[in-house]
């Protein structure tokens, strides 16, 4: 596999990530999570699918996610996931929080 | 913020969580195996696929399990861990922070322990929340006749509940042919050790039997410690014939190691059936009520009219059938004192005195009652010291947080919580405080021990050491102190601002600077109020020793002797006490050499009930203090005789009866009027006992060294059946060099009697004020420190202020400014906040006498002397602390400065 273009994430970007795809698809399933943003990323990102379930623990013990069983469109039991209010409230502080450090980065390169 | 109850549940529900996790890592793996298989791929290779894109299984299923017991916990623990790394980059800092939380913490363990083991701990023997003591109104313990007693033990309601006992005696001790030693002995009834509890772990404790009316068997139970330290802790000890005070006792048992005694401060070597002391010939402190002659000592244990006992009765609760039990017990005892007395003034105040019950699980002590006030005190200037350590290590962790800004600026902008690091300055505050903590553990325990010694001579052996309760109560401490240290710089900390990274200035934000300087002119404040305190405490122990007390002290040597232990009766007296005074007379440096029965500074005080007879005489309010000395007494003493004359050899037994009384019974009684002449006694009919006064002597403090001298008469030794227990010997030049010499040969004139203290009044004074000497030495030793930390925090505040401003200073010195100014500005700076802190400090020290008041010691006022003195230090040290800084500021050197831009 030629891996020298795909990213590897920077620490707590997955969050992130994982966060911004339940804002924009609604409720989903670990698999369908992880497929989302290997799509979105245009396969860039380096992910081992199973890295989002701890990442799925983390944001559901801060309360940002909630969890809930249902059935996959394969007719499989699967946990499907929701961003909750508070979890909307910190995307975007994160997202804000991203964009003045790419910024700041950008910035300082730019003077370079 | 995540609710940590929701953390809490997730935490509590992990097991569960864990079994869920893996099943939906199985489903996402077979998803993706069954899209490699409809994408056509052969099992093996669908499933290796499947396999790789999710990543190991074990690996993932580990990482969860981290987040989720980490969750809640990781989080603290990454704050401990950043917390310890942060402290630990500069050790020097943090090895002095805890150092100052250490020294705070030592003397709070130290001082806590020490006054919980005298104020709060319970007797040592089981269940002494069940122990009820009777008292009188005035709280101290009733004291009641053998008679009494024996009628409670025999009530069915508090049969086998009595536990009575009288004072503690010296009795002289003979273990074979060794020397006579003293030993503390105390009197109880029968049934002492049964209704305590408290067994025998070697031999038998006392029984009724032992100590049957008029049969009292020669019996001992004694003291574990003085077991191992005089019968070397030998089990065929028991069975072993003593003699005390002449006779053979047998010593029947020893008792456990932790019952060291029934009276906090009081030494008991051991316990003796109260039969035994009239055989043993020992006067115990009693309430004699007679109208003729005093009861003979073998009458003591059957007389109505001497109370001698105190008791104590174990019971669940206090109940009103054990009260009047203990009033029926009592009531003969008091119509035998009723029959005594007939002025009605003093009817009236023996009616009104009921025993009372109370529950006393730690029993009565004279040394706890005199402690209370200094336990408070000490309390007081503890919390102070602590709150100064505490005010100072705030500073310096505020002082470090602000040098810290921009970093904290950083991690803003680079997304750590704000919360995160309010948590971390929290944590870098508890870990200090911990740390501080052990630390002051260590230094507490070595110190208790040394203060217990200091504050109550005597009782520190019978003080518990640290116990849990203690490291549990420093625990707590630590964890409310910590967010305390943390609070401010946490504070800083919530204001951390990501655009400080961008700007290029870090001065110090008005914010951060005024709390530094609060918390600054508080730790001076409290400075200046401990200094006022010590400088007052010390100003009125030396007003104390310095004023004239009555009688001569680098002069007079004084020593006490006890002429029943040594089996002497009062005719032989005379002959004695001639044939010692011979002895002191033999040295051509003895000016005088007197007798009393008690003598000053004793420890001992005998009241007795006077009628003054004749017109215009006002009678003496409370019963009258009493001593009886010979002729040289108060000669020997430096005491001044105003008016009349002295004893003399023509005051005999069967001469009439005189008395010399003190000035201040003389005004109290006559007024201006001349008491020479006028008689009095201790009937309210005329009677043969009545005396004559024959002299005044200048009123002098016999019973201590701060006590003013109440109403006091001096009987003749030659008129009465009195034991001396007191020689007084007065010499020219220093008593000290001589003392050797004449202890030797006036202890040579009778083996048998024991003198077991010479010494100088000088040295009895001295004696008797140790403990406030001891609270002077704490309280100065606390200030002192409280000053030095108040130094360091100006040094620290203004030192960061010089250093943060230097580029300022420095371009102000290239642009021709005149560094004496920039001093002069540090030096203003520090004396701000000198006057600042020192205001408050002399309004605290004004103010707290007067709303605590009562509480407090003696001596604890606020001297105005010691209140300038301490404002002036208080201002110094703050001008002292700013030196350093203002130095600085004034050789900031402009070129490395800029250059360094």
């Amino acid at each position: 596999m030629s891996d020298a273009t795909r990213t590897d994430l920077l620490q707590g970007t997955l969050d992130l990530l994982v966060l911004k795809t339940l804002a924009a698809l609604g409720p989903l399933h670990g698999f369908g999570i992880a497929r989302r943003i290997e799509q979105v990323s245009g396969d860039q990102v380096l992910l081992n699918q199973g890295t989002i379930y701890p990442a799925l623990v983390r944001l559901e013990d801060q309360g940002w996610i909630e969890s809930e069983w249902g059935t996959s469109e394969n007719n499989r039991r699967a946990r499907f996931y929701a961003i909750t209010a508070a979890g909307r409230k910190q995307l975007k502080d994160e997202v804000a929080n991203w964009q003045r450090v790419a910024a700041l980065v950008n910035a300082v390169i730019a003077s370079g | 913020m995540a609710g940590p109850f929701r953390r809490w549940r997730n935490f509590l529900d992990r097991g569960r969580r864990l079994r869920r996790l893996e099943e939906e890592m199985r489903a996402h793996v077979e998803m993706l195996y069954e899209e490699h298989r409809r994408a056509g791929l052969g099992p093996d290779e669908a499933r290796r696929r499947a396999n790789l894109a999710f990543g190991n299984l074990l690996t993932t299923r580990e990482e969860s399990v981290d987040a989720m017991t980490g969750a809640w916990l990781e989080s603290w623990g990454r704050d401990v861990a950043i917390a310890a790394r942060g402290l630990a980059r500069r050790p020097g800092f943090t090895a002095s922070l805890v150092a100052i939380l250490a020294l705070g913490l030592g003397a709070t363990t130290a001082i806590f322990s020490l006054v919980r083991g005298v104020l709060w701990d319970a007797l040592p023997v089981p269940a002494p929340a069940e122990l009820h003591l009777a008292v009188q109104t005035d709280g101290r313990p009733f004291r009641f006749s053998a008679p009494s007693v024996q009628r409670l033990e025999a009530d069915p309601t508090t049969r086998g509940r009595v536990i009575a006992f009288t004072s503690t005696e010296k009795l002289a001790l003979r273990l074979g042919d060794g020397p006579a030693q003293p030993v503390q002995a105390r009197f109880v009834r029968g049934g002492f050790f049964e209704a305590l509890q408290v067994p025998a772990i070697a031999g038998r404790i006392l029984s009724a039997a032992d100590d049957e009316t008029g049969r009292a068997r020669p019996v001992a139970v004694v003291a574990y410690r003085w077991w191992r330290d005089h019968l070397a802790g030998d089990p065929t000890a028991v069975g072993r014939v003593i003699r005390l005070n002449g006779m053979e006792v047998t010593v029947v048992g020893v008792a456990p190691e932790e019952f060291t005694g029934v009276a906090f401060g009081e030494t008991e070597d051991l316990w003796l059936p109260a039969g035994l002391h009239a055989v043993l010939n020992v006067w115990t402190s009693a309430s004699i009520s007679s109208r003729d002659e005093d009861p003979k000592l073998a009458d003591w244990i059957r007389d109505d009219h001497v109370a001698w006992f105190s008791v104590m009765l174990r019971a669940p609760a206090e109940t009103r059938e054990l009260q009047r039990s203990l009033e029926a017990a009592w009531w003969p005892q008091r119509e035998a004192f009723m029959s005594t007395v007939d002025e009605p003034a003093q009817r009236e105040r023996v009616a009104r005195n009921v025993p009372r019950l109370v529950p006393s699980p730690r029993g009565y002590s004279e040394t706890r009652r005199d402690f209370r006030r200094v336990g408070l005190t000490l309390s007081l200037l503890v919390g102070a010291v602590v709150l100064v350590t505490v005010a100072n290590s705030s500073t310096m962790l505020l002082l470090r947080m602000l040098a810290r800004r921009r970093e904290l600026g950083v991690r803003v902008a680079l997304g750590a919580g704000r919360w995160r690091l309010i948590r971390g300055a929290l944590m870098e505050g508890l870990l200090l405080a911990v740390g501080g903590a052990a630390a002051g553990a260590v230094l507490g325990c070595w110190l208790a021990p040394v203060l217990a010694g200091w504050l109550v001579p005597g009782a520190a052996g019978e003080l518990r050491g640290p116990d849990w309760t203690l490291f549990a109560s420093l625990g707590a401490l630590a964890l409310v102190l910590g967010p305390a240290l943390g609070a401010a710089p946490a504070w800083l900390a919530a204001r951390a601002a990501p655009q400080a990274v961008l700007q290029q200035r870090f001065g110090a934000g008005p914010g951060g600077m005024r709390l530094g300087r609060l918390l600054i002119v508080i730790q001076l404040a409290l400075s200046v109020l401990l200094l006022a305190f010590a400088g007052s405490l010390a100003l009125d122990l030396r007003r104390v020793l310095r004023s004239d007390l009555g009688y001569g002290r680098q002069t007079v040597v004084t020593a006490a002797f006890d002429p029943a232990s040594a089996g002497l009766r009062s005719t032989q007296m005379p002959a004695v006490m001639a044939r010692m005074r011979q002895a002191a007379m033999s040295f051509p440096q003895v000016r005088h050499a007197g007798f009393a029965l008690f003598g000053a500074l004793s420890g001992s005080r005998w009241n007795s009930g006077i009628y003054v007879r004749g017109p215009s005489a006002h009678p003496p309010g409370n019963a009258v203090q009493r001593d009886a000395v010979d002729g040289d007494f108060f000669d020997a003493m430096g005491m001044t005789l105003l008016q009349g004359r002295r004893f003399s050899g023509a005051d005999t037994a069967q001469s009439p009866r005189v008395v010399i009384i003190n000035q201040a019974l003389a005004r109290a009684v006559f007024g201006s009027a001349s008491p020479l002449h006028r008689r009095f006694g201790f009937d309210s009919r005329e009677g043969p006992e009545d005396m004559e006064i024959v002299g005044v002597v200048a009123d002098a403090r016999m019973n201590g060294v701060r006590e003013a001298p109440g109403p006091m008469f001096y009987a003749a030794l030659t008129q009465g059946d009195y034991l001396p227990g007191c020689i007084a010997v007065r010499l020219d030049g220093d008593a000290a060099l001589l003392l050797p010499a004449l202890q030797k040969a006036i202890g040579a004139v009778e083996p048998n009697l024991m003198f077991p203290q010479w010494l100088t009044m000088e040295e009895r004074v001295q004696h008797w004020v140790r403990k406030d000497q001891a609270a002077v030495r704490l309280t100065v030793g606390f200030a002192a420190l409280a000053t030095l930390l108040a130094m360091v925090g100006v040094l620290g505040a203004l030192g960061y202020l010089v250093a943060t401003r230097s580029r300022d200073l420095a371009v102000r010195l290239a642009l021709g400014a005149d560094p004496a100014r920039m001093r002069r500005g540090v030096v203003s700076d520090a004396l701000g906040l000198g006057v600042a802190g020192s205001a408050l400090g002399w309004l605290l020290a004004w103010l707290l006498p007067q709303v605590l008041g009562s509480w407090m010691m003696t001596g604890l006022h606020s001297d105005w002397r010691a209140t300038i003195g301490a404002v002036i230090v208080g201002i110094g040290a703050a001008l002292l602390g700013g030196l350093l800084p203002a130095r600085r500021a004034a050789k900031v050197d402009p070129l490395s400065l800029l250059r360094a831009e």
